[in-house]
Parts: structure tokens; sequence; C-alpha cells
């Protein structure tokens, strides 16, 4: 197996203007990105986003009605055999052949793969304590799942696709699974998932494709998602509020006798100059966690 | 892809032992009760009130001798029979794996499209083989044990004739299981198209339908009693079955590598 290139050369995933219609409804529509080795992208949006299309689309099941995807510069549908040979693929809710377990269908993965055993197998079944001897028929939503992401990504895949891969995992397995993740991107795999578990992509993630609608409504680094953002004041007075005239962008959220707190936009500093004539007793100001930056952008389906 | 065959051939024998179970007990009372029949006049007469339409979908033979009563009993069933498992079979390992999305785990290995529906052809047809060398073993072998004189160069061309048209009918119905992904659907199209077909094949026949009309029918080329009464096959019937089962088989195998398989 080929060892992911130094991070920064040529994108791993090279979505180009794909775009897939399911008769009159649009799956994605114009979704153009890079994923670069090393690098872990975050797929963010709610139900019927297009995150699973875009998924599947990468992997070959289904064909574009325009555009391309390719994976370490082979094409999706022309070269499959070539993407899934170095990808290691999760679906949304995956299914299993359910009067397997998990080894003989590791053992089946393996053998297709030509390979003689999974290097990080043992490991993952080790981490996410996966019933790999126990009938699929058996096993928990959350247990099946652990299996397949064994099947997944237990080869040690040079890329990462995984729809939704803490999905029905128990917290300690969610916190291993994310703790995996981080630790091949830094051996230099790529890792695009796609989750609307916000926490999960915000611990994770370095950049992230917001997706609405089947359109690429943003994407950046998730510390400029959230530093462009509002941020969140909570002022102590002693005695009555100032007026708030002339303080930029803002957006009381609540006021109680001698708390305010306000939702700044954009640069803060005339807030500032406004608060630093007021008596104050106190004032903390806090960053949007990525969940709030989300549903900005979902808010009302606008756009912030 | 030869992992994938592999791996389906050991999960289709379960069922697949089964369905030969049936048809093997079968064969094997159809042979056994032959003593208690054999010789006796009735039995010609009792031909001759069989309706026309079914005297056609047999065949021209004499249900007095063992191999005529083989065909009345035994052979003129097989068809029914492996168009059901080819049905049967498209529809488990091809609209089911679509249906509950075990093709997900199949499709993110490094297997093509081509190569998972190849696999399900092939399994389906060395299973649909299999069935029908079954079929030989037990004629070949339980006819003599009998005390019967044994043909196993007509049982040989009858049961060849009939894996061709399991072939044709199982490439058929996975061509169909391609774009289909409901198992309950295929099941029901493939069971209800073998049987109206048949018995389609029978009513032409007997109304004397235009050679065209009649070659259109895959059991048309079904020609059983012919081998099982000494006479040869027509070379055409056996050529258009193995026709008919390479065009729906790539006919299939292209149709799954062009659809979306969508969550």
């Amino acid at each position: 197996m080929n060892t992911a290139g130094e991070r920064g050369a040529a994108p791993t995933i090279k979505l180009e203007a794909l775009t897939k219609f399911y008769g009159p409804n649009r799956g994605v529509e114009d979704l153009t990105l890079d994923v670069r080795a090393g690098e872990v992208l975050g797929f963010l949006g709610p139900n019927g986003a297009g995150k699973t299309t875009a998924l599947r689309l990468l992997m070959g099941l289904l064909r574009p009605t325009s555009g391309s995807a390719e994976v370490m510069g082979f094409d999706s549908m022309r070269e499959s055999v070539e993407v899934r040979r170095r990808v290691g693929y999760l679906p949304g809710d995956p299914a299993l052949y359910s009067n397997r377990n998990g080894n003989e269908l590791l053992k089946l993965a393996m053998r297709t793969r030509g390979l003689d055993h999974a290097p990080l197998a043992e490991q993952l079944i080790e981490t996410l304590n996966a019933p790999m001897e126990r009938d699929i028929r058996k096993c928990s939503r959350g247990m099946r799942q652990k299996v397949a992401l064994v099947l997944a990504l237990g080869h040690d895949p040079e890329v990462l696709v995984l729809d939704e891969p803490t999905t029905g995992l128990d917290p300690l397995g969610q916190r291993a699974m994310l703790s995996f993740l981080r630790e091949r991107a830094e051996a230099g795999r790529t890792v695009l998932l796609s989750s609307h578990i916000l926490s999960e992509v915000e611990q994770v993630c370095e950049r992230v494709a917001i997706l609405r609608e089947g359109k690429l409504k943003r994407l950046d680094t998730v510390e400029a998602l959230r530093e462009e953002k509002f941020r969140q004041v909570t002022v102590d007075f002693d005695g009555d509020p100032p007026s708030f005239e002339g303080a930029g962008d803002y957006e009381v959220i609540s006021q109680e006798a001698r708390r305010m707190v306000v939702r700044v936009r954009g640069d803060a500093r005339e807030l500032l100059s406004v608060l630093a004539a007021a008596q104050i007793t106190d004032v903390s100001i806090m960053e949007p966690s990525l969940e709030e930056v989300f549903l900005e952008y979902y808010r009302d389906g606008g756009s912030p | 892809m030869r992992a994938l065959t592999i791996d389906l051939l050991g999960r289709s024998w379960f069922a697949l032992g089964w369905w030969m179970v049936g048809l093997l007990a079968m064969g094997a009372y159809v042979v056994a009760i032959y003593g208690s029949l054999s010789g006796t006049d009735e039995l010609a007469d009792l031909w001759e009130l069989y309706p026309e339409s079914i005297r056609e979908l047999v065949g021209d033979v004499n249900i007095g001798t063992i191999n005529g009563w083989l065909q009345l009993e035994f052979m003129s069933w097989i068809p029914l029979l492996l168009g059901m498992y080819g049905g049967i079979f498209a529809a488990g390992n091809i609209s089911r794996e679509a249906e509950t999305r075990t093709v997900d785990f199949v499709l993110g290995l490094p297997v093509s499209r081509i190569e998972f529906m190849a696999s399900r052809l092939a399994v389906g047809i060395i299973n649909i083989g299999a069935i029908c060398g079954g079929a030989f073993v037990l004629l070949a072998v339980q006819v003599p044990l009998m005390g019967y004189e044994s043909s196993p160069d007509r049982y040989a061309l009858a049961l060849g004739n009939a894996f061709l048209l399991g072939a044709a009918l199982f490439c058929g119905y996975a061509f169909i299981a391609s774009f289909i992904d409901e198992q309950a659907r295929v099941i029901g199209i493939a069971i209800g198209g073998t049987l109206v077909v048949y018995i389609a094949t029978a009513a032409l026949r007997t109304a004397s339908a235009p050679d065209v009309v009649r070659w259109l029918s895959p059991f048309e080329h079904y020609r059983a009693a012919d081998a099982m009464s000494g006479r040869a096959i027509d070379p055409g019937s056996l050529a258009v079955l193995a026709v008919a089962a390479l065009v729906a088989g790539a006919a299939a195998l292209y149709w799954y590598n062009r659809r979306d398989l969508a969550a």
C-alpha cells in the first residue's frame, strides 16, 4: 500500500462541479472542494442536505449528473475499483450480512482486498470493543456500527470516507473513534466524514463544508468560521445598563436588572468602547460553538 | 470476483441443498412408483385421457416406458422448478442486496459492479448446473437399481437442455432484479411469470400458433421429450437458450453497471 503523500501536496479527494439530480430533485449541485493528505474535512448539514449523496458519488455508487469526483487521481466512476482499493468506506447506517459474524466478514473483506491480515483490525477491535464473534443478527445498532468500522478501516486505508461514523456508539466508543480519526490524520491519512453531530466535527475536523439543500454554503476552517461570526458578551453593571447606541451590529439576547447578554457580529471594538464608559463589575466574551455557527446557517433557511 | 463467488457459493449451499433434496426426493418417488404402474394397459389409455394441452406440453412420449414415465412425471416439471429457483436466487442475491443495502458493504471493497453481478450470475448458473447434475446422478443410479434399463445418454441430453433453459430463465430474472430493489416483487414476478409462460406455451402449441410466436417462449426450446424418446434435440433450440442466457446476462451486467445505488 502506498503511504499517503505529504500534506499540502496534490489533493487526495477532489470534487469538481459535482452535481446529482434525482429526477427533478436536487441531491447536490455544483459541489467543488479538495481534501488534502493528512486533513480531516467534515461535511455538515441537516438531513437531506446532500452529505450522503456526495459520499456515494465519491464511492461510485451513484452516477453524477455532471461534474466529477476523484480520489488520489482516480475517477470515482471510471476507476471505481482503484478508488475503493484506497478508501475505507463506512456507509450511513451500515448493513451487513445478518447470518455472518464480524470475523467472517473481515476475512471476506481482506480476501477481496488481497491482504493476508488487516493491520489495524486488532487495534480497532480492542479500542471499540467490537463484538467480532457475534452473529450480526444478534448485534445491537451500536455493535453493528463497531463491526462495520473495523471492516471499513481495519486495512489502514489511505483515505477514510465515513458517513456519520459515531452514530449508535456509546460515549466511550464515540471518544475512541474520534481519537482514532485524529491519530490516522496525524499518520498522513485523509479523512472525509459527514455528520450532523457538531461537537464531534469541532473536535476532529480542521475544515468544514456546510451543505444546505445540496449546495455548498461554506467551506472554511473551524477557526475561521468561529472568528468571523458573532460573540456572546455577558456584562454585569454596577447600576443601570448604558445605552448601546453606536455599539455596532449587536443583538440583546437577555436583559436583567444589572446584567445584559449581547450577541455581537464582526468587530467588537465599538461595543467595548461603549462598555468602557459604563460602570462594569464583570464581563465575559464567549466564542460561539460550532453548533451556534451552524444554526446561524440554517436558521429560517436563509444564509447568515 | 473470485472471493465474492466463493463466498456466495458458501452462503447459497444450504438453500441449494434443500432444493436438491426436494427435487431428488420427487425423482426417487417417480422412479419408485413406476413399478406398480408399468405394464398396465390402463397407462396408455390414461395418457389418451390427458387434455391435449398437457400432452403438448409434455411432448410426444410413450408413458408406458420408464423414459416416457420419467418425462411425464419428472422431466416436464424440472423447467418450472428451475425457473422458480432462478427467480428466488436472483431476488435473494441481487434485489435483496440493494434492498437491505448489504451491497454498500460489498461495493465499499475493491469490487466493480460488474464483478458483483458476474459473481451472482456465475453462482446462480453453477447452482442450476448442480441441480441438473444431481438429477442426472439420481436417474443414472436409481433407474438401474430398480431393475429398469437405464438411458444415461438420454438423461444427460434432456437435463443438459433443462440446464440451458434454467440458465436462460435465471439470467432473465437477474436482469429484472438488476433494476427492482425489492426481493418480494422479483420473487412474485419470477414465480408468476414462470407459471404463466409455461402454461401459455402449452396453449400456443394446442392452438397451433405460428412458429414465430411460439419461438418467443423459452419453454418452446425445452425438448426433453425428444431426448427421452431417443430422438435428437434440435440444436437450434439449444443455441437459442444459450444465446438467450448470454444476452440476458449481458443486459443484467450492463444495467447494473449503469444504474444508481441510492441510499
